[in-house]
């Protein structure tokens, strides 16, 4: 397994006052799961969100599975590749089945084949006794896993993810710890940006620490 | 003055159905509801396309709706008659002193309203709402598209205050529709002008209605909102 | 807050106050005609020189004008409906009715004259003709005196006003004017009212001259017996001036357009 997935080259980002990102590079093996540990504010959110297209990057350049991404034209089939989750995710105002489906509506998947990956993918989040809920009743864990479940559905090449475990309580968090942990089994490349210790210490994790606008091996 | 005994023959007018009440309530409800109708899609969506495109002028469109919200509705009416009048630019339409023309100006009030509620809603709206939407793989429009339907709760209620805005308008609704009985007669100008001939029970008959149409619509549009509208 | 309520309070004050100097006023309840032909205008400064009371008008169609009379809201009626005054003084709201002055009504119409009732003398054979066509016809439908008229003639002809462009405005006779024209309707109009309008509406005279078209004004003071609060002092100066030799000659020397509206039809006073 040596693919690469991601390929960053020399990214930077920088606002009027200050220079957030200085050259990041780094490199995400296809399928592997990674941390991205780095003190608040250091521009973890920003680094994923310019991956995602959510943001612009101010220079750099970028390959996704071998392929030049013009950061300037971000491609809408780079969207439909990998999924970001927000540090406390959104959840559309209406069902949670609804929630899940919508990215597989936007693909085009037909609905029997929909409901059925919906099926799984409340299951695995285990979320099922939570169907009748709106969103808006939901705990910060049921949320968390119920956006999880909203990105696995779409089979991405790639994850993002954001804080996962950050503001969930003790059983909240353990829940969203194992489901993150399922994913090492699925052909997905993940990214996790967190401080969790927890999810530092999984065993098939690497670390990348992001200082000082640059990334590097931990 | 006894308050009773005219009260007593509006409930008696309205539910024995008099014709020339329910007429009165039906005219109101018909110009309401079509100008709404013809006028909300439009309006909606320029609201909501000031609220997401940014473009030179952006600023001045805004402050301009903000500034018609209290545009008189009469002044309506009078750009309106003048208009529609024989020696107006439209006369040949022959549309004044019609229903039709009370349509055209409930249009022209309900859309300040409209594109104003609409555009604070859809300001209003979490960011993360277009963010997770484009991250799921909605394109651009469709992404918009479900902010604008993350927002339904406000952009109904630019829906139900502009239905509420026209539907008790009298001044516009005198003007471009003259109070002709059986056709451009509505609730509020028959309550303006045929009270003051002594039909009280009717003025009260449709005052109740108006009363209850104003009401029930807010009461409707926010029975669903306590369910989905909060966080 | 504090500042709120004093002005609250002050705006009451003033309201108070002016309540009561209205109280001294004269309420003088009269139609849209003699407003709408500018008579009001010459009549009310005229009175309130020559007896030094001030003058408030409340304006309605006499139907109005007498069922705020019943209730006592003003001190004086002037309007055009001799049998519904009768009436009213007969059923002891009101002193006495006089005859203050006439003019007539006159049926007005689009110059096209789609009817072709152009120099009909017969009022009630013209009505007929417009009914027969199913013309256009804007009708007051406010209870005026007006309106009473109107509604007099078609029950003269026997019939019943109702096709789908016999237009029921409920509005006062400038408005239905100025409807009739935009529409090239025909309507009926006292002839002061028109004379003042005709240029704004657009509309001709067409038939005239039946004497069932005569419009007869009257002045009544509200009966001080059923309601002990009325000025009965400034209604009776009213009744006496506009019935005198000053105000019947203001009325015959109005002009609209060099032309007189209204003729002085006072009686010597019983």
């Amino acid at each position: 397994m040596s693919i690469v997935a991601l390929e960053l080259k020399s990214i930077t980002k920088s606002f009027p006052q200050r220079e957030l990102l200085r050259g990041v590079d780094l490199a995400l093996q296809s399928s592997n799961s990674y941390v991205l540990t780095g003190d608040n504010g250091c521009g973890k959110t920003t680094l994923m969100r310019i991956v995602a297209g959510l943001e612009p990057a101010s220079g750099g350049a970028m390959r996704f599975e071998g392929v030049a991404i013009d950061l300037r034209r971000y491609p809408e089939t780079l969207r439909r590749m990998l999924v970001y989750v927000h540090q406390q995710p959104y959840l559309f105002h209406t069902s949670i089945a609804h929630n899940i489906a919508y990215g597989l509506k936007m693909r085009g998947v037909p609905k029997h084949q929909r409901e059925l990956l919906v099926g799984e993918a409340i299951a695995w989040a285990g979320v099922g006794h939570l169907t009748d809920v709106l969103p808006h009743k939901l705990s910060g864990g049921e949320k968390q896993r119920v956006a999880l479940a909203r990105a696995k559905v779409l089979r991405p090449r790639l994850m993002l993810l954001d804080e996962p475990t950050a503001n969930l309580d003790s059983d909240a968090r353990r829940q969203t710890l194992a489901l993150i942990e399922t994913l090492r089994h699925e052909d997905v490349t993940v990214m996790i940006a967190s401080h969790d210790r927890e999810i530092i210490a999984m065993p098939h994790v690497e670390r990348l620490h992001l200082e000082a606008g640059r990334v590097s091996a931990a | 003055m006894d308050l009773l005994e005219p009260t007593r023959y509006a409930f008696y007018l309205l539910f024995t159905g008099d014709p020339a009440l329910w007429r009165i309530i039906f005219t109101s409800l018909y110009c309401s509801l079509a100008a709404i109708a013809l006028i909300a899609p439009p309006a909606v969506a320029l609201g909501f396309l000031i609220a997401i495109v940014s473009f030179p002028g952006r600023r001045a469109l805004v402050v301009f709706s903000q500034a018609l919200l209290s545009f008189p509705t009469v002044v309506v009416g009078l750009v309106i008659y003048m208009l529609l009048s024989r020696q107006g630019p439209l006369g040949f339409l022959k549309l004044l002193f019609t229903p039709e023309a009370i349509i055209i100006g409930y249009m022209v009030i309900a859309f300040p309203v409209l594109v104003v509620f609409t555009l604070s809603a859809v300001q209003g709206a979490d960011p993360r709402v277009h963010e997770t939407a484009r991250s799921l793989g909605a394109r651009r429009l469709r992404a918009a598209w479900t902010t604008l339907f993350e927002v339904r709760f406000g952009v109904m209620a630019a829906v139900v205050n502009s239905f509420g805005r026209v539907v008790s308008e009298v001044g516009c609704a005198i003007m471009v529709g003259g109070n002709i009985a059986g056709l451009t007669r509505n609730i509020p100008t028959a309550i303006a002008l045929e009270t003051s001939k002594g039909e009280f029970a009717q003025g009260i008959a449709l005052g109740f209605v108006l009363i209850v149409l104003a009401l029930g619509v807010n009461v409707a549009l926010s029975v669903p909102q306590g369910e989905g509208g909060m966080k | 807050m504090i500042g709120e309520l004093c002005r609250s309070a002050f705006c009451l004050g003033i309201l108070l106050f002016a309540s009561v100097l209205w109280g001294q006023e004269l309420r003088l309840g009269t139609t849209y005609t003699v407003e709408d032909s500018g008579l009001l205008k010459v009549l009310v400064p005229a009175f309130e020189r020559a007896r030094s009371i001030k003058v408030r008008a409340v304006l309605a169609g006499t139907g109005q004008v007498l069922r705020i009379a019943e209730k006592g809201d003003v001190d004086v009626v002037f309007s055009h409906s001799p049998a519904d005054e009768e009436k009213f003084v007969a059923a002891g709201f009101g002193v006495a009715r006089f005859d203050v002055m006439y003019n007539d009504f006159v049926i007005v119409g689009p110059a096209a004259d789609p009817t072709g009732i152009r120099g009909e003398k017969d009022a009630v054979g013209a009505f007929k003709k417009i009914h027969a066509r199913r013309a256009k016809f804007v009708s007051r439908g406010d209870d005026s005196g007006t309106h009473k008229k109107e509604q007099f003639l078609w029950r003269s002809a026997g019939l019943v006003p109702k096709w789908p462009d016999y237009l029921s405005t409920g509005q006062g006779m400038v408005r239905v004017l100025l409807m009739a024209g935009e529409l090239q309707a025909y309507t009926l109009c006292d002839r002061a009212t028109f004379s003042a309008q005709r240029a704004k509406a657009g509309l001709e005279i067409l038939s005239s001259g039946d004497p069932r078209l005569r419009n007869e004004y009257g002045v009544i003071a509200v009966n001080p017996a059923q309601h002990p609060h009325v000025n009965r002092q400034g209604a009776q100066a009213f009744v006496e001036w506009i019935t005198s030799e000053a105000g019947q000659h203001l009325i015959s020397n109005y002009r609209i357009g060099g032309e007189q509206v209204f003729f002085p039809g006072a009686k010597s006073r019983r």
